[in-house]
């Protein structure tokens, strides 16, 4: 498994870790890219604005990533923080989603680092919700696909997980994906598809655990 | 869902929408306490940093005028501006007064030897003027004003 960064990024380092080089298309979400420079300048109300475009997306993509509540709310401030200490060298060569989600990630990264035998959190066992699934409760059929989908989420191999989370929290592109983490595009498009193929037979109520294969 | 930027079919609807449901969680409105205290707190310093103190702009400004009001002296002085002021003397011959009717050798003359156009108002008083110059042993001077004098005046006589 490579959950290790690629090197191939440019000198400036966000969190600890490589910065950014892609210049890829910043028209929506021009807005943030402006915000952001506005802060730059000094305009705090432009960084609320901003903020509160990306807090809740940016939370949910730590915790999933993390599976800790706890661990999730420190890497939240912690990269809120390297943005917010950055915001003087901060160039608009990415969109702003792009960047906060590297920024995020490479804490993340940083966190695994620091704790080599990651815990994993309260998620469920997919076996015990497998077995769960299989009970004929109709009316609990929805509350059940939650969740195998949570816990399936959950079991993915972390570079599945994340990709999934940056291209549903983040709505980050293939190609940002990649940039996001370092690796390159047809990685990250096949990270996503596995994660795609699991989750979507968690969906469905097969065992993706019992199915799936680390192809991470 | 964006399927045209992930790629064809990498994330189907139903399972983003199946996503969408469980992921409700907000940040902990601490959080977003923390975070926002952070970003105005470092913008304030920031500021601060960059806002020059009072006193060094007085200083600037007091520079930079004294330097501009210097220059202008400078340029005064050196007569840049072509007005009054104390002129630096160059090493230019002070002007000289052609006299009128004087020999070619004699034409050039300097003002305080040769007759005022007052005095040449009249042949008396220019006549006057040549005795003086006389007196004074400008002789030349007078040669030379009397010549004039007898160019725009041919039938003058010489007083007894």
């Amino acid at each position: 498994m490579d959950w290790t960064m690629t090197a191939d990024a440019p000198a400036s380092r966000v969190c600890g870790r490589q910065g950014l080089s892609y210049a890829g298309p910043m028209s929506d979400r021009l807005e943030d890219t402006a915000l952001m420079l506005r802060y730059r300048d000094g305009d705090t109300a432009a960084f609320e604005l901003l903020y509160r475009r990306h807090n809740d997306s940016l939370y949910r993509y730590l915790l999933r990533l993390s599976r800790s509540p706890q661990t999730a709310e420190d890497l939240f401030q912690e990269a809120w923080s390297k943005v917010i200490r950055a915001r003087t060298s901060y160039r608009p060569t990415a969109r702003f989603s792009t960047y906060l989600f590297r920024v995020a990630h490479n804490c993340f990264i940083d966190h695994l680092r620091r704790n080599r035998r990651h815990t994993a959190g309260p998620g469920a066992d997919p076996e015990q919700v497998m077995s769960d699934a299989a009970q004929p409760d109709e009316a609990a059929d929805s509350l059940r696909a939650r969740e195998r989908l949570e816990a399936a989420l959950g079991h993915l191999p972390p570079e599945q997980r994340d990709a999934f989370l940056l291209h549903e929290e983040g709505g980050l592109s293939l190609d940002d994906i990649a940039l996001a983490t370092g690796v390159n595009r047809e990685t990250a498009k096949s990270r996503l598809r596995y994660a795609v193929a699991k989750l979507k037979r968690s969906l469905a109520g097969k065992d993706p655990v019992a199915e799936g294969v680390d192809h991470g | 869902m964006d399927k045209d930027r992930i790629g064809a079919g990498e994330v189907d609807g139903a399972l983003s929408a199946a996503y969408r449901d469980i992921a409700v969680e907000k940040v902990p409105g601490h959080l977003d306490a923390l975070v926002l205290d952070a970003a105005r707190r470092q913008a304030a310093q920031a500021t601060d940093v960059r806002r020059p103190a009072a006193w060094y702009r007085t200083v600037s400004f007091a520079a930079i005028a004294g330097l501009c009001a210097a220059l202008l002296v400078s340029f005064a002085h050196l007569g840049v501006f072509g007005t009054g002021g104390d002129r630096i003397e160059l090493s230019v011959p002070a002007p000289q007064v052609i006299a009128p009717g004087a020999a070619d050798s004699d034409r050039l003359l300097p003002a305080e030897e040769r007759c005022s156009e007052a005095e040449r108002s009249t042949s008396g008083n220019w006549w006057r003027c040549i005795r003086a110059l006389e007196a004074r042993g400008l002789t030349r001077a007078a040669e030379a004003e009397l010549q004039a004098l007898l160019g725009a005046h041919p039938g003058f006589v010489e007083p007894k």
